[in-house]
């Protein structure tokens, strides 16, 4: 019956989605799907499991690069400062902070008697650690770049950090949220290699069990500095790779909660009774990348031929199956704070687009290499689509599929052919689009930096990664995406909902715009939940 | 059975394991690609991947490489798993533990349900009995373990039935019964695809040592057909049998990844597959010798027992 209505209703749904997208609010939920759902007074005990697939490595935060590494150690440990579920920024560990004259320089002040796992108080020395081992080069963090422009990091006193800039940075606090700035203690940092499998944080679950691509077992932190919190007495993060199990889990109730459901399996797993399938507007993409220092792309009219080919809801649908928002070539989506949605969405024009083809000096179209990476599948079908979308006006793809590691090494941002690329949602604009766009921060993946869109773009990035004034910001922020849709070197057809799946019974469990903020401590459980008799 | 038999195959199985290990290392390194790359993602910078390498000891020769390796080799050490950065020895040895679990518990029930089957098939040759065993075997070889595996958890692991759980794993330490109840399904999907094919095996097997004179004389001189079947037929008409059960445990010890992946079952298969696509050259070398030594002995030990069964090929 839930299928039933669910189905009846997609078509008001998705005209619902994207009234709301554009309304600006994030989170939306199923129609329906309330019922049963009795919300009251939380209760604390019980044990909660999650499914999840793809790989889960690590427990090093420093290291981790998989959305499932960033779901374990959100609760394992605590950053400075963490995002709010609207996508503002509040301190963590961090009592308060304000930043010195035009944010060149930030102070932090800690809470005070925070404990780790192993009974240590925190204070400023391990804040210091853990961040300089995140910016020191033998680390080799993987996301490092993101964390800012930190010159130099501080002790002031036992419970005051001090961070120095090389260049005003306003995001500073919310680049302090992200996976990779976890507190680790300065014991932690010292046995670095050890971080793998054991924890040394303050987070709200203590490390009971891991085993790395299998399962991750956490018990309730007595010590923890939020009173009262966290509710589960267990966490239990499983990992099953196959979507038929994953969901015969959920029914059968041997797992409470899909920590990401795959779109394919979205309106499966929201037809079954008694479950709550919720989507929120995210901001993770595909981009087909287009190198403009070489032909064909080389040419504006060639790069907007191509764009006007593509019919963008159409795509959305086929891509993930009614559960994405259309995207206009640009990377933020409207889970982000600066998102303008006074931009329209770029309708097909064929006909203009055969026109501009043609004045390039391509009538009868061309062939094109595209290189796929079997990781996640989303790129294969993004490809397809593209392709099909492409051939309409003569521009004839040839998709070539490669393993992962093979397109890691060989063509990612290589300069020897066209590719799908796969960005995550970021907690900042300025973390995707200076990744993109800026020839500084970034890694200029479309060879554009010395063209006029390339110095503008990051003239527009440097200025707006300055801006205490948020007023000032939207204007930049609008106008980037503005260039970025119009002449950026990238195909950004859709953006991926965030999709999850909990029992009825689960309350209050996360859903963000950022998958991987699963930070389980106000989830509580109702009585009737299997795990609260186990 | 003589013991100079015995220690050729021995060494004929060292021989082949030696080889085995350089042209895995090889192999390994032809692949494009490296753990740097795949540790630090897209979007690493060149420095970093540099920094990386080094760490791990991938910037070094080919030559230094493989020395290290074999090395350790003698001493059970793999290496560290570049990307779990853990020994890669105990991690392959749970592993190798789980899958020699699932594999001797299949093969028996294979073995239980195929070779009285394969027998009864044979003895009743043209029957409607043979009819349907072969036309059910056919069933059995034809439809693929990704079809049989979804249809069983939808049926036994999903409302309203909910007999088993979907997939996943609990150590036999933990719970003998949830390890047992974790063990159903996977094992089910194997025999179904096993026995089909140790069965047919049998049934050619016994049908041609029917056919031989030697069995005409011991019906002609009057023995019951019980024990010119199971005594004197059997024992010629399962060398084959043997044979195909000894690659059986090597296709399951590593090559049932499917399975494995549907029911998130934690043997060497998924860890091979991860360790390839993750370019984690310890835990790949380390599973592929692994497996092929599962060859290796397990052809060993089906020439020793079709050395018992038939004494007549240990004279060379």
């Amino acid at each position: 019956m839930a299928s039933e209505s669910f189905r009846s209703r997609r078509m008001t749904r998705r005209r619902f989605t994207r009234d709301l997208a554009a309304s600006g609010a994030g989170a939306l939920l199923l129609p329906g799907l309330f019922r049963g759902n009795a919300h009251g007074e939380a209760k604390p005990g019980g044990r909660l499991t999650v499914a999840l697939y793809k790989d889960l490595r690590t427990l090093n935060p420093i290291m981790g690069i998989f959305g499932n590494e960033w779901r374990s150690t959100v609760n394992l440990y605590n950053n400075l400062t963490r995002l709010t579920a609207n996508g503002g920024v509040e301190g963590d560990l961090a009592e308060s902070y304000s930043a010195g004259q035009a944010s060149a320089a930030w102070t932090f002040v800690l809470r005070d008697g925070v404990r780790f796992h192993d009974g240590s108080l925190l204070s400023a020395a391990d804040v210091v650690a853990t961040i300089e081992k995140i910016l020191d080069p033998k680390t080799a963090a993987p996301y490092k770049a993101e964390l800012g422009p930190i010159a130099a990091v501080r002790a002031v006193d036992r419970r005051t950090v001090r961070i120095d800039l090389a260049s005003p940075y306003a995001d500073l606090p919310k680049a302090l949220a992200s996976s990779m700035a976890r507190i680790v203690s300065e014991r932690g940092v010292a046995d670095f290699g050890k971080l793998d499998g054991t924890v040394y944080g303050t987070g709200p679950f203590t490390l009971k069990e891991f085993v790395p691509n299998e399962r991750v077992v956490m018990e309730r932190n007595p010590r923890y500095f939020r009173a009262g919190r966290p509710f589960l007495d267990r966490l239990v993060l499983r990992v099953l790779p196959d979507t038929t199990s994953q969901i015969a889990a959920l029914e059968n109730r041997e797992v409470d909660v899909i920590g990401e459901v795959e779109s394919d399996a979205f309106k499966r797993v929201a037809g079954i009774k008694g479950v709550k399938a919720v989507q929120v507007t995210g901001g993770t993409f595909n981009n087909i990348v287009l190198y403009v220092d070489r032909p064909p792309f080389d040419n504006p009219r060639v790069r907007k031929a191509l764009r006007l080919a593509m019919d963008r809801s159409q795509m959305t649908d086929a891509i993930t199956g009614g559960v994405g928002t259309p995207a206009d070539d640009q990377p933020i989506s409207p889970a982000y704070e600066y998102f303008d949605k006074a931009i329209p969405l770029r309708k097909a024009d064929l006909a203009q687009a055969r026109q501009l083809l043609k004045e390039a000096g391509h009538a009868s179209g061309f062939e094109h290499r595209l290189v796929v990476s079997n990781s996640p599948a989303s790129r294969e079908k993004t490809a397809v689509v593209v392709q099909a979308m492409a051939e309409q006006i003569g521009i004839r793809f040839n998709i070539e599929l490669m393993d992962n590691a093979r397109y890691g090494s060989t063509i990612w941002n290589k300069g020897v052919s066209s590719y799908v690329g796969n960005y995550g949602t970021r907690p900042t604009e300025d973390a995707i689009l200076s990744k993109l766009y800026s020839a500084t921060y970034g890694i200029d993946e479309g060879r554009w930096a010395p063209t006029e869109f390339g110095k503008k773009a990051e003239q527009l990035i440097v200025q707006g990664r300055q801006l205490s004034d948020r007023g000032e910001r939207r204007k930049i922020y609008g106008e980037l995406q503005r260039l970025a849709r119009d002449e950026g070197p990238f195909i950004i057809p859709n953006f991926f909902n965030s999709l999850y799946a909990t029992q009825s019974y689960v309350n209050d469990w996360p859903t963000r715009a950022i998958t991987t903020e699963m930070r389980a401590e106000n989830c509580w459980l109702s009585p009737e939940a299997p795990g609260r008799k186990a | 059975m003589n013991a100079a038999f015995v220690a050729r195959r021995v060494v004929y199985g060292l021989i082949s394991l030696a080889i085995l290990s350089a042209i895995i290392f090889a192999c390994t390194h032809l692949l494009p690609g490296d753990a740097a790359v795949t540790i630090l993602g897209e979007g690493a910078s060149s420095e970093a991947l540099a920094a990386l390498r080094a760490r791990l000891g991938l910037d070094r020769s080919f030559l230094a490489q493989f020395l290290d390796w074999l090395v350790g080799l003698p001493f059970g050490a793999f290496g560290t798993s570049t990307t779990l950065n853990q020994p890669a020895g105990p991690i392959i040895a749970e592993r190798f533990r789980n899958s020699l679990a699932l594999a001797v518990t299949t093969l028996g029930v294979a073995a239980a349900l195929a070779i009285p089957l394969g027998v009864a098939a044979a003895a009743r040759r043209g029957s409607r009995l043979d009819g349907s065993i072969l036309a059910a075997s056919y069933v059995g070889i034809s439809i693929p373990d990704f079809v049989v595996a979804p249809i069983l958890i939808i049926v036994l692991a999903s409302p309203p039935l909910s007999l088993l759980p979907s997939g996943g794993f609990v150590p036999f330490t933990e719970s003998f019964g949830g390890w047992l109840a974790h063990m159903v399904l996977p094992v089910i999907v194997l025999t179904f695809l096993l026995t089909a094919h140790l069965l047919r095996q049998t049934r050619s097997g016994m049908l041609e040592v029917l056919s031989c004179d030697y069995i005409r004389t011991a019906r002609l001189k009057g023995l019951p057909e019980r024990i010119v079947l199971w005594r004197h037929g059997l024992r010629n008409g399962l060398t084959t049998t043997i044979a195909v059960l000894a690659l059986d445990i090597g296709y399951l010890m590593g090559s049932i990844v499917i399975v494995e992946e549907i029911f998130a079952y934690p043997g060497l298969g998924r860890l091979m597959v991860y360790s390839v696509a993750n370019r984690d050259m310890p835990l790949v070398q380390g599973s592929a010798l692994v497996i092929g030594a599962v060859y290796v002995v397990a052809n060993l030990f089906a020439d020793l027992a079709q050395g018992v069964l038939n004494p007549r090929l240990t004279r060379s």
